[in-house]
């Protein structure tokens, strides 16, 4: 709390007037309703869901591979203006509670916030740190204690990053951000645990009369944090590299009764470390994954919008053994549609 | 080049602090850590290990019997050893047993008939012979007097045997004076000894106990179990574990009468169990080809604290505060971090 204290007198130095005056300003809080479908929440196989129908064990509590969720969120954003009116500081938080309606263990919440110092257009130095609590991936042996009993597989991510943007030339600009995962495993997966820093480059051009197209490339490192720290589940090196380019294109002309549009196509490349001849699982191991993504959007009243996405997410993975590309490739249909109402609360 | 701003520094000692604050700390197990003090080839697959002070026996399988020196214990010192020709063994050697007081040790040919070697005699390895049945699956040594010893034997044709041996000085030479077999439930192969009580393993038929009162041995109970019961520890608790191969262990307390029995506990229900080895709280699990297990003793199911994969591990012994696993790459010996 001390420190609070002391990060908003350093802002109040920031200019003469106290820091109780800049915050004299609205708060626009939005409320965001999502529906939802994913067609393999459990990112099985080919190989697995034909399994799961003499093992039912491998669907844990679940009885389909496919569920439909809801999401809820809540944000608030706030600009404080500094008295050179073209600089801004910027707060933005953001809680999401979800809930898959025939998974039961995939329920979550996540949160993220956010605080930018704008000092022009496209020039803006903002910290973000986001969480995700939780998060059920599906039901995995516990190598530590078991040859054969599944339990619950979650984990919690805590990401920070650190974002710089500055343009290059008239609607031409440039992003990059550092970024620190924090993504640890709940019980009795701990040995998954993974420190993973990640830097990202983007180029964006806006187009007058188009919209926006970026381009965006990533390249992360991963380092398993809890290697050789369990027992018999952490003798293998789960360390990764990975690599992966973004390319989203929007449209905000409007078309076919929406206001905005666009696509986006996400290629991700992740080189596992381990080499490990006994375990043919996950030596030499690695998976390319595309996602295709499709969304339109449109205003229905000045504090009312709706959104809507549908996305193709494709696995592949890579080994030099046959079955292990075939138990590891998966493929994902999601198609959801999001509902924000705005609203502004102003005291003066 | 950007020039950051003053003002921008705010933002980034933000950052910072933020940062700081903004980490969180991994989620942790109640896993125990198995680290690795010594590993010693032993040219034959070791099947069991006897600790004695600084003096450490192996059976080693097909190379027949080993004596390891651990008084520097990162780096064991093999003292002698006897193949199985020396020993006039075919098979191999699958258990060994030293009785300090007499200085007498006793090795087992699998499946076969006890060995006797006289280690009272200096540096001298004496062999004396083979004595008791054949189809002998384990034994207990238990020294009577300076002179005297007796062996109890799970004999997988007649049940428990019992062979006792006196030293004749006038002679130099021990002589069986006594012996008897007491029909079991099943075809016995394993047995352990706590104070007067003896328990058997019966494979498919679980386990038998024998109560010896005064030299006078009779058939206390016989509780059938899952799985193939296949060896048994008692501890000076009056507990007793009793690895059942496939279907894990058991725990149960031991008594005189079934009533004393009152439940028995399951657990490494899916690892191949075949020896349970106990140091206070500390129970280690031998679990052939799925390695080492690890549990923490409980009043009721022990606590799993991690499956260790150290290789195939037939037996486990601890001693001293260390773990001496019996495995076919070696002996191994390693101490438990909690």
């Amino acid at each position: 709390m001390k420190t609070l204290i002391r990060i908003l007198i350093l802002f109040s130095l920031i200019n003469g007037q106290s820091w109780i005056d800049y915050l004299n300003s609205p708060v626009k809080w939005s409320v965001g309703l999502t529906n939802g479908y994913d067609s393999n929440v459990l990112r099985l196989s080919a190989v697995e869901k034909e399994e799961a129908a003499l093992n039912k064990s491998i669907l844990g509590s679940a009885e389909t591979f496919d569920s439909h969720y809801a999401r809820f969120s809540l944000s608030a954003f706030k600009i404080i203006r500094l008295s050179d009116r073209k600089k801004q500081i910027q707060f933005y938080g953001k809680g999401n509670f979800s809930n898959y309606t025939q998974n039961e263990n995939r329920r979550y919440w996540s949160g993220n916030l956010k605080a930018t110092y704008r000092w022009g257009p496209y020039r803006k130095l903002e910290y973000s740190i986001r969480h995700l609590d939780s998060y059920y991936i599906r039901d995995y042996i516990d190598r530590d204690i078991s040859v054969d009993e599944l339990a619950n597989c979650s984990f919690t991510d805590r990401e920070q990053r650190l974002l710089m943007s500055h343009p290059l030339k008239k609607r031409l600009w440039l992003s990059g951000f550092v970024g620190f995962t924090q993504r640890y495993f709940d019980q009795p997966f701990t040995e998954f645990d993974l420190n993973i820093v990640t830097t990202t480059l983007k180029v964006s051009k806006k187009f007058r009369g188009f919209g926006t197209i970026s381009l965006e490339g990533t390249y992360g490192v991963a380092n398993n944090i809890s290697f050789g720290k369990t027992a018999k589940a952490s003798d293998l090196d789960r360390s990764y590299k990975h690599m992966e380019w973004y390319l989203p294109v929007s449209y905000d002309q409007g078309i076919a009764g929406l206001d905005r549009v666009g696509f986006s196509i996400r290629r991700d490349v992740r080189i596992y470390v381990a080499e490990t001849f006994t375990d043919p699982l996950h030596s030499g191991r690695s998976h390319t994954e595309v996602k295709f993504d499709m969304w339109g959007e449109k205003t229905l009243l000045d504090n009312l919008k709706i959104k809507g996405t549908l996305r193709y997410r494709k696995r592949e993975t890579d080994s030099r053994f046959d079955w292990v590309s075939e138990l590891k490739t998966f493929d994902q249909i999601q198609a959801w549609v999001t509902i924000e109402w705005d609203m502004i609360y102003d005291r003066y | 080049m950007t020039v950051i701003k003053y003002k921008m520094k705010y933002l980034i000692i933000f950052s910072i602090v933020a940062s700081f604050f903004g980490c969180m700390e991994p989620n942790t197990e109640d896993i125990w850590t198995l680290n690795k003090v010594a590993h010693v080839e032993t040219e034959g697959y070791c099947r069991d290990v006897f600790i004695s002070g600084d003096s450490v026996f192996v059976a080693a399988g097909q190379a027949g019997i080993q004596l390891w020196d651990i008084s520097t214990i990162t780096a064991p010192t093999l003292v002698w050893k006897k193949s199985l020709s020396e020993l006039g063994a075919i098979k191999e050697i699958s258990q060994v047993e030293y009785e300090v007081s007499i200085q007498q040790l006793f090795v087992l040919e699998s499946n076969e008939r006890p060995i006797h070697i006289d280690l009272s005699k200096g540096d001298t390895v004496t062999i004396l012979g083979q004595f008791s049945s054949e189809k002998t699956k384990e034994f207990r040594v238990v020294t009577n007097s300076a002179s005297s010893f007796t062996v109890y034997a799970a004999d997988n044709d007649d049940g428990l045997k019992i062979s006792t041996f006196e030293y004749d000085s006038s002679f130099g030479l021990w002589f069986n004076t006594a012996g008897e077999e007491i029909a079991s439930v099943g075809n016995p192969n394993g047995i352990d000894i706590s104070g007067n009580e003896i328990v058997l393993t019966l494979d498919q038929l679980g386990i038998e106990t024998f109560h010896n009162e005064n030299g006078l041995i009779t058939s206390s109970y016989h509780i059938d179990l899952e799985g193939n019961a296949r060896s048994v520890t008692m501890t000076s608790e009056e507990r007793m574990y009793v690895a059942c191969e496939e279907a894990g262990a058991f725990w149960m307390w031991t008594g005189a009468t079934i009533t004393d029995v009152e439940s028995k506990t399951q657990f490494a229900k899916d690892l191949f169990v075949t020896h349970v080895a106990v140091n206070g709280d500390q129970i280690a699990v031998s679990c052939a080809g799925n390695g080492l297990a690890l549990y923490k003793r409980g009043n009721n199911k022990p606590a799993e604290r991690g499956i260790h994969d150290i290789g195939y591990v037939y037996h486990s012994e601890f001693s001293n505060g260390y773990l001496f696993a019996a495995t076919r790459e070696g002996l191994q010996i390693f101490e438990i971090e909690e």
